[in-house]
């Protein structure tokens, strides 16, 4: 259970960050933890192939995408994605454009964005996690990429 | 790729970057306390699944000696039977029952 502990203390942050940047929205904590608990129920799984943050991440992904599978659950997200963008229009803080840009993106297309500029996974570990074909997930990139950088320097 | 997506790649790369922040205590000891709490309640599911198949088990022991008995005698009554062997047929089942059932459940185990 120590050594445990210690995996959650050593990752809690960027899978929260990961999970908070994703949803926007304040379930991410309670996410973050089901993910740990998922994680420590199936540790048999990890076979050890790539690190244990990315198998963590890869969870944490797949329990995002069926925690906000369908359409109801999308358009509160939505709401609350454009309420917390309207909320910091008005803050000049590049932060707070950040949040607005990537809040115009898709789901899939954030986290891309989130675990390739801003954690540094490489394209074939973020595919991995993501669980596309790397040739998508580059396509994915590029747009997130080409989307981001359109929004933030109209806002700059 | 030109210079200036290099450029605009880093500079997403800047500013999406995750700040280093020391561990939040207080949410590894939550994610904690919920760990544990999942393992007591992994273990008390196995608990009584054992005792539910232990049970299962004895009342099918039980049920397959009556069954047995009656049987195994054509010319004999079900009452002659008993009469005949009734105390060491019920201390039969009854041991038989304390053996399955009342076999001492595992202690949990700590984490």
């Amino acid at each position: 259970m120590s050594a445990f502990t210690e995996l959650v203390r050593r990752h809690e942050g960027q899978l929260r960050r990961f999970l908070r940047r994703l949803s926007g929205e304040g379930g991410a904590d309670d996410l973050a933890q089901d993910v740990f608990i998922k994680a420590w129920r199936h540790a048999g799984s990890f076979t050890g192939d790539g690190a244990y943050v990315a198998w963590l991440m890869r969870i944490a992904w797949t329990s995002f995408v069926s925690q906000h599978r369908g359409e109801a659950a999308r358009r509160r997200r939505e709401t609350t994605w454009a309420k917390a963008a309207s909320a910091s229009a008005a803050d000049p803080d590049l932060a707070i454009d950040t949040t607005r840009a990537l809040a115009s993106l898709q789901d899939r297309e954030r986290a891309a964005a989130l675990l390739c500029f801003g954690d540094g996974y490489s394209h074939g570990e973020a595919a991995r996690i993501l669980g596309v074909p790397i040739g998508t997930l580059k396509s994915i990139v590029a747009r997130a990429r080409r989307e981001l950088l359109e929004k933030l320097e109209a806002g700059a | 790729m030109t210079g200036d997506d290099m450029n605009g790649e880093a500079w997403l790369r800047a500013v999406l970057a995750a700040p280093q922040a020391a561990p939040d205590e207080r949410f590894v000891e939550r994610v904690r306390r919920s760990v544990v709490l999942e393992a007591r309640i992994a273990r008390s599911h196995r608990s009584a699944r054992r005792k539910l198949v232990a049970e299962i088990a004895g009342t099918v022991a039980v049920g397959a000696a009556f069954f047995g008995l009656a049987n195994l005698a054509p010319g004999l009554s079900f009452h002659d039977l008993v009469a005949s062997s009734g105390p060491a047929l019920a201390g039969l089942a009854a041991l038989t029952l304390w053996v399955l059932v009342g076999v001492p459940q595992r202690a949990p185990e700590g984490l």
